[in-house]
């Protein structure tokens, strides 16, 4: 398995940090770039400031990074829909304490896809 | 992104004249629907228009109160994220904000909103518009 993963994280991001559990408004995004389904390279991304309607932003920041999957744990209708539509898959990560323990899970496969039921409001 | 359009959805779409009139100024094309399933077609994935701006104050989302707006908005956004969505609204800015959580909406434009209404609108876009 071969991907660029991000999770937002609590600063200063990394694999110890704490999962950020709303990605429009966490510190900073942890990239993990993920090569025959092993860890092969660790950085951080700052997270635009958050504005009112903004949440556009980090989507199209992490799709030009080259970014294909997501870890998180909570997120508005929009920016999942956006994530959708630029072909980044998301995956709900919240109930894991830091960036690591969610790569792990992501890479044994225990993650399930984020759905509209996992957003703020659950999409309604 | 097709950034130099908006999309009105009104009934009453004279009544909103003088909030699009910086947009105009600005060489922007403003296209007006009556209703939201009239309006979902001109939505092109591929080339949304910069700004989708829903009418909540005439009946054209569904009705004035907010779980109707909600459900428009979610019905353009399942069409297309990409594109920025505003509203004109009886809400207060603070209860607006709470009762569209999650949409990524911007401020919204209140009823009968003037041209100054308008530029802060066209502002808050900008912010997002590529240059």
């Amino acid at each position: 398995m071969d991907t660029l993963l991000a999770v937002p994280s609590a600063n200063p991001g990394g694999l110890e940090a704490p999962m950020g559990m709303h990605f429009g408004h966490c510190d900073i995004f942890t990239l993990v770039e993920i090569e025959n389904g092993e860890i092969k390279n660790v950085s951080t991304l700052a997270n635009p400031p958050h504005a009112q309607g903004g949440c556009l932003a980090p989507v199209q920041l992490l799709a030009g990074k080259g970014v294909k999957t997501l870890l998180a744990g909570g997120m508005g209708f929009r920016p999942l829909m956006a994530f959708n539509q630029v072909g980044i898959h998301v995956f709900y990560a919240g109930q894991l304490p830091t960036v690591g323990d969610g790569v792990k899970a992501f890479l044994a496969g225990q993650l399930k896809e984020f759905s509209q039921e996992n957003t703020c409001r659950g999409g309604h | 992104m097709n950034s130099k359009c908006v999309l009105l959805v009104s009934a009453e779409p004279s009544a909103l004249a003088p909030a699009l009139t910086p947009f105009k100024d600005a060489g922007f094309a403003v296209r007006e629907e009556s209703s939201l399933s009239a309006a979902l077609p001109h939505i092109d994935p591929a080339a949304p228009p910069a700004l989708v701006l829903l009418d909540a104050s005439s009946n054209a989302a569904g009705n004035d109160s907010g779980e109707a707006l909600r459900e428009a908005a979610i019905a353009v956004l399942s069409r297309c994220a990409l594109t920025y969505l505003a509203a004109v609204s009886p809400m207060d800015p603070e209860t607006f904000h709470d009762a569209m959580e999650g949409l990524g909406m911007l401020p919204p434009l209140p009823p009968h909103p003037t041209k100054k209404d308008g530029e802060a609108l066209l502002e808050s876009l900008r912010r997002f518009l590529p240059a």
